[in-house]
């Protein structure tokens, strides 16, 4: 863990050399920029002073005792940044920014659409700081549209995509997935879209918009759902949950948890599925027809939701895959951080914050096996790199410092 | 293809034996933003067509189509050859596979020494899961994904599509772009090892922090969330629909509250803060429950969203063809394919980025569609020797098996079971028309 990144190490990071403001919150465009920064790009992230992301007021906190420079959710997803708090909605704020803005490859924002605007920063007065500047709007429904201005959270993007209708049983109400996924897609997806903008405005010097609208990153999931009624016009369910969760991919209980054990086997591999459950007695003519298994799920399950029961979720996970078949087990938390597989492909950083405990992230989306992983730096404490950026970079005085922080400004 | 010249990833070319989606989706936006991509199939294990599985087209248009067997030497040189005028290659075999065919990282490196390579794999491509292999749902498994969407009072729940896949297709787009930019900079190729189930874990920080810092695994909990009441799908008029509210804050309430018409039951005390309905969560839900199965979900969500109240309609798959915000904001593309097919919805291939205009999409390629272009223009191959592979079968344009996959347009009896097993809610005879394409 190297506090401040040398030059040449820099340079042989993916991203080596790419300067990112960041002006977000909470999870979509601090993710962005934090798969930025992971990938060696420069990322200065702009909070607001005295108040900075809510994510830092967000947790989980160590012995759940809030401190905002040790909320979970913020450690996580500003690794690799440095922080400058700086009151955008003043003119010296904006000054500041401006002057930014010139040494800048891109802008990555979350905020409501028509605030950067509001603030003296739409589109035309960067550019006039700096042509090629890619600009990455993210927001929940995009930039436009008649729901740019609709309120939304995770259930709501959930609800609008498609995700929640084919989730959950049939007979209850449908279900979200239980983190805030639709923003975590939106942020990798906004960070792709970033680059591409970049491999525009390198050769030619023109700089883009980018909008990326969460809720849509979310429905791009759906597409195969979106098909199905497009080219044979049904329109899909939840699934029912039909016993042991054969035929439809569903968990299955174990001794000590559950598995997950895909259509392989019931579906597709019937001929040695009886076999390798050492259950001969699904071996019955009835159960051929593929369609006869899915009408006769209950009864299936009724003699394969015993055998699963009898042994844990990492026998069946191991055997199955030495089979080929592709079962997986269902891990928590805690299971995921003792995992092997992890550990042996070292896949856990470790990081000590001042303000919290040693604690494991989650490493690299990918290897690269050229250019260098980063040197892992914590995430900022607010404005912590105040200093270094308007003193050493933007060349201020201590004194202009000095005035912008009684002002309010910094 | 005049206008591929404006496109960020003109000159771009990318190889790729890729199959399913994790792979192939990954590469969809690089093709939609100019990139050259020739999509390599066996022809003895070709990709299920629109007629097997209709997502294909979704996943591989704009691609050219090479049917190549690379089970035979002249196989295997023709995609040497390939390799040496591309810029990368993108696979999402098991480890052994690729390595067997003598296709592995160092030895294309040493045909075109900044080459990219992408290896997509289930679990990483070493360590002793690496052989391992996954279908989507697995990996939301692995990642504790399933552990935290459920019901509160169930078993661990899949959502119905394969997630993980898209995570790592996204994950793969990502890794491609940022590796062409570290070569624009310094010249240089090199391998990616994308693990499906790491790519997954990566989004997952918030949940591992937590079990650390507090020692609680983060249980089930339906569609509630630990702070805001209500948040939840009601039961709307009509069959399956569905309005979610989420009630950020007291002034959420208060207006949701004047949205209701101020019922009597909403003025309690204990409704008044967040504290007071989290306790009393299910006999909110009950009564915001009694409330929506009067209304349409649509209404709600304009009534709701008009008050400012976070409000959606739980969409099903035809909702969302037909939604008029994703219409207006060109989400909603076109494909306009052969017959029978005809014109057909897609979403958005790339990201709308100012000034770049890709055009209309083109369809995904058959089956070694595009052999000749591919063989004669980019490697020299003369109509005779063409002629010649093919009749060798080391090229081909004929698939040689099936992939299962079952036909998109259900018989009449299919209908009727999906419908009585509750997998469907509607069956249109005549989509095209419902949507508008005729």
């Amino acid at each position: 863990m190297s506090d401040t990144s040398n030059p040449s190490e820099e340079s042989s990071q993916a991203l080596g050399g790419l300067r990112v403001l960041e002006i977000g919150q909470q999870i979509a465009g601090p993710y962005c920029a934090k798969l930025l920064a992971d990938l060696g790009a420069d990322v200065l992230k702009l909070e607001r002073p005295g108040v900075g992301d809510g994510a830092r007021r967000a947790g989980p906190f160590p012995g759940k005792r809030p401190d905002p420079e040790a909320s979970g959710l913020f450690l996580f997803l500003n690794t690799n940044k440095r922080s400058l708090t700086l009151d955008l909605s003043v003119p010296a704020g904006r000054d500041v920014f401006l002057r930014l803005v010139r040494e800048a490859d891109a802008l990555v924002e979350n905020n409501r659409p028509g605030k950067l605007e509001a603030w003296g920063l739409a589109p035309a007065a960067l550019w006039e700081a700096n042509p090629d500047l890619v600009i990455t709007h993210i927001s929940s429904f995009g930039q436009d549209g008649p729901y740019r201005d609709y309120q939304a959270t995770e259930l709501i993007f959930y609800a609008l995509s498609g995700m929640q209708y084919i989730t959950g049983r049939h007979d209850r109400e449908p279900l979200m997935h239980g983190l805030g996924q639709a923003q975590y897609l939106a942020g990798v997806n906004a960070a792709s879209a970033t680059l591409a903008a970049l491999f525009r405005a390198w050769p030619t010097g023109a700089g883009a918009v980018v909008d990326i609208s969460i809720a849509e990153m979310l429905t791009r999931v759906i597409f195969s759902i979106a098909n199905q009624y497009a080219y044979g016009g049904t329109v899909q369910r939840r699934e029912p949950n039909n016993g042991a969760g054969l035929p439809n991919s569903s968990p299955v209980a174990c001794s000590d948890g559950y598995v997950l054990p895909s259509h392989a086997g019931i579906s597709t591999h019937w001929d040695t599925f009886p076999e390798f459950m050492g259950l001969p007695e699904l071996k019955r003519p009835e159960f051929e027809p593929p369609t006869e298994r899915i009408l006769r799920a209950h009864e299936v399950a009724a003699i394969v939701e015993p055998a699963f029961a009898a042994r844990s979720k990492r026998d069946w996970f191991h055997q199955a895959q030495e089979w080929r078949f592709p079962f997986a087990v269902v891990q928590d938390a805690q299971e995921i951080l003792a995992c092997p597989q992890l550990a042996e492909r070292q896949f856990f950083v470790e990081m000590e914050h001042p303000s919290a405990e040693r604690y494991k992230l989650p490493g690299p989306l990918f290897r690269l096996s050229e250019s260098r992983q980063p040197g892992w730096r914590p995430a900022p404490r607010l404005g912590q790199h105040a200093e270094a950026v308007l003193c050493g970079e933007l060349g201020l005085s201590q004194e202009q410092l000095h005035h912008l922080r009684r002002a309010g400004v910094v | 293809m005049a206008a591929d010249a404006q496109l960020p990833l003109a000159g771009v070319r990318i190889l790729e034996p890729g199959q399913a989606w994790a792979l192939p989706f990954a590469i969809t936006p690089l093709a939609a933003l100019g990139a050259q991509v020739i999509k390599i199939e066996a022809p003895i294990r070709p990709e299920a067509r629109a007629d097997g599985g209709s997502s294909f087209h979704e996943l591989n248009r704009n691609k050219l189509g090479l049917g190549l067997d690379l089970r035979t030497e002249t196989g295997l040189r023709i995609f040497r050859e390939l390799v040496a005028i591309s810029d990368v290659v993108a696979e999402n075999f098991p480890p052994r596979v690729m390595h067997n065919f003598g296709l592995d990282y160092p030895a294309l490196k040493a045909i075109k020494p900044d080459i990219i390579y992408l290896s997509s794999t289930a679990y990483g491509s070493t360590g002793e899961w690496r052989n391992y292999t996954a279908y989507g749902p697995n990996i939301e498994a692995a990642v504790g994904l399933m552990h935290v969407t459920g019901y509160a009072d169930g078993p661990p729940s899949r959502s119905g599509v394969a997630y993980s896949d898209i995570v790592a297709a996204y994950s793969g787009t990502l890794a491609i772009l940022a590796a062409l930019a570290y070569r624009r900079r310094t010249g240089k190729g090199q391998w990616i090892d994308l693990s499906q189930y790491e790519a997954g874990v990566a989004q997952m920080g918030a949940m591992l922090l937590g079990y650390q810092f507090t020692g609680e695994n983060q249980g089930r909990w339906g569609n509630h969330h630990p702070v805001m009441a209500p948040h939840q799908a009601y039961p709307c008029r009509g069959n399956d629909r569905w309005i979610t509210i989420a009630c950020r804050d007291e002034g959420d309430w208060q207006a949701l509250r004047r949205a209701m018409g101020d019922p009597d039951w909403a003025r309690d005390p204990l409704y008044q803060t967040a504290d007071g309905r989290k306790a009393c969560e299910e006999e909110l839900d009950r009564r915001m429950g009694d409330w929506t199965a009067g209304h349409a979900a649509e209404e709600l969500q304009e009534r709701l969203q008009a008050a400012g109240v976070p409000a959606g309609v739980a969409q099903n798959g035809k909702d969302v063809l037909l939604n008029p915000h994703l219409r207006a904001r060109g989400f909603i593309t076109h494909l306009q394919l052969p017959e029978p097919w005809g014109r057909r919805p897609h979403f958005r291939a790339a990201w709308p980025l100012s000034g770049v205009d890709p055009g209309p999409d083109r369809p995904a390629p058959e089956l070694g569609q595009d052999n000749h272009v591919v063989l004669r223009e980019l490697l020299g191959y003369t109509p005779a020797d063409i002629a010649a592979l093919e009749e060798q079968k080391v090229v081909g344009n004929r698939p040689q098996a099936t992939r299962p996959g079952g036909g998109v347009r259900p018989t009449g009896a299919a209908v009727g079971q999906l419908l009585a097993l509750a997998r469907i809610i509607e069956y249109d005879p005549d989509p095209s028309q419902t949507l508008g394409l005729r």
